[in-house]
């Protein structure tokens, strides 16, 4: 009886093992449904550089956005951040964008020589030297000081920027209804994010719809934007300049510093060996 | 031959416990939240460009801008406010509430000084905002605090006296 017992336990515990192997196995086995491998289709990157040489194409333009972008809080609850964008654009180095949000109410305007940007509620502003185009101005942003401006990746392609290089897999989806014009929807993968993009269809290929997501944090958080188009009304030039509101403050943009109390802290392994 | 059985079954009894257990300790832990954070300053928000992401310099892997910082290891922190438990971007540990609010600032005791160094998202109550060479500092009941903007969020280091 007793043998038989220990037998039966046995068996339990070996049935563990194999659960346990699988699920070992599951975890650092990749994803299985994408087996099929990721494949790039031509069509699908010959409507993003139709879109991209169009952006190009325009001397100047003006856009307006709907955006929700969620937060990620308690771990894993995606709070949905809304904000409203304006954006204006001319061609090589001006650029005003407004937004307008539950984070708070921003501005950002570059003139060729200076990138500033005001915090409303805060009453900062930053006004920092730029280089002399906005392509160079919205890298040295990102790069230096963890910057990115709102619809980054409209800005980056319009002066020229490319996303193509960073696509591992591309596909063409169909046609899409976007705020009652049709549309192309085109959806893309790359190292950190999936993104998808609705091209408007006809003589103007403008991105009309972005949905960005998240791949490297489990919850997979996103970004969603919507864009209305102006390339026909003029911009004034002192939309393009910046004058800091009565009281505002300067502030610093930066790159907070990590941890410093203990990255300066000495490790146990760096102590010095007795002799 | 008893005793042999019963050895048998104890060894087909032991050793697969022992490959189970160690088989289940190896399981790869689901990646954590915090390895994708360092976005928008202290907020744990969706990444909002496909370039961005490219270009990826997560927060802290960057240069401090504020090299002068003089990091005091014996000033004693007072841990209500210090927010590098866990890595400052996101989450509780971040100066946000779990809803996302930034957390008051606690005015720090006459006994424990505020760090050098601490970051917070927002300032403890009455601070007078003074202006040094450009650069804008609060003062907050002797503690002064450094407002910098990164990502997309104001957060406040705390600095000496300018």
């Amino acid at each position: 009886m007793f043998v038989a017992k220990r037998r039966f336990v046995a068996v339990a515990i070996g049935l563990l093992l194999i659960a346990c192997t699988a699920l070992a196995w599951w975890s650092f086995a990749p994803r299985t449904n994408r087996a099929a491998g990721p494949e790039i289709d031509p069509k699908a990157m010959a409507q993003l550089s139709r879109a991209t040489n169009y952006m190009r194409s325009l001397p100047a333009f003006s856009l307006s956005a709907d955006v929700t972008q969620d937060e990620v809080v308690q771990d894993d609850f995606k709070l949905q951040r809304t904000s409203q964008v304006r954006i204006a654009v001319r061609r090589p180095d001006r650029m005003r964008a407004e937004v307008y949000g539950d984070l708070g109410n921003r501005l950002f305007v570059y003139d060729g020589k200076t990138l500033s940007v005001y915090l409303e509620k805060e009453r900062y502003f930053i006004t920092q030297p730029a280089p002399a185009t906005l392509k160079e101005t919205l890298d040295a942003a990102l790069e230096k000081h963890a910057l990115e401006l709102p619809l980054a990746d409209i800005l980056y392609v319009a002066m020229g920027g490319e996303l193509q290089s960073s696509v591992r897999d591309a596909g063409e989806i169909g046609s899409s209804m976007i705020d009652g014009t049709a549309c192309l929807h085109l959806a893309f993968r790359g190292a950190k994010v999936d993104w998808q993009l609705w091209v408007q269809q006809g003589t103007q290929p403008l991105p009309r719809k972005i949905v960005i997501t998240t791949t490297d944090a489990p919850t997979r958080p996103q970004y969603n934007a919507r864009l209305s188009w102006d390339l026909s009304s003029p911009i004034p030039e002192d939309r393009f300049q910046f004058t800091p509101p009565k009281g505002a403050m300067p502030i610093a943009a930066g790159v907070l510093p990590a941890e410093p109390a203990r990255d300066q802290a000495p490790k146990s392994k760096d102590k010095p060996k007795r002799d | 031959m008893a005793r042999v059985k019963r050895s048998i079954s104890r060894s087909l009894f032991e050793v697969p416990v022992f490959v189970a257990l160690l088989m289940c300790a190896l399981s790869p832990e689901a990646p954590s939240e915090a390895q994708a954070r360092g976005r928008g300053g202290g907020r744990n928000l969706a990444r909002g460009s496909v370039h961005g992401a490219n270009v990826s310099r997560d927060a802290n892997r960057n240069t401090n801008v504020n090299r002068n910082v003089n990091v005091n290891q014996n000033v004693n922190v007072n841990r209500n406010v210090n927010v590098h438990g866990g890595g400052y971007y996101g989450g509780p540990c971040c100066g946000y509430d779990r809803w996302g609010h930034p957390v008051a600032t606690a005015v720090a005791v006459t006994a424990t000084a505020v760090a050098v160094g601490t970051i917070v998202a927002s300032l403890p109550p009455q601070c007078t905002a003074t202006v040094v060479g450009n650069v804008t500092y609060q003062n907050c009941g002797g503690t002064y605090y450094q407002p910098i903007y990164q990502g997309n969020t104001v957060q406040y280091v705390v600095v000496n006296r300018p």
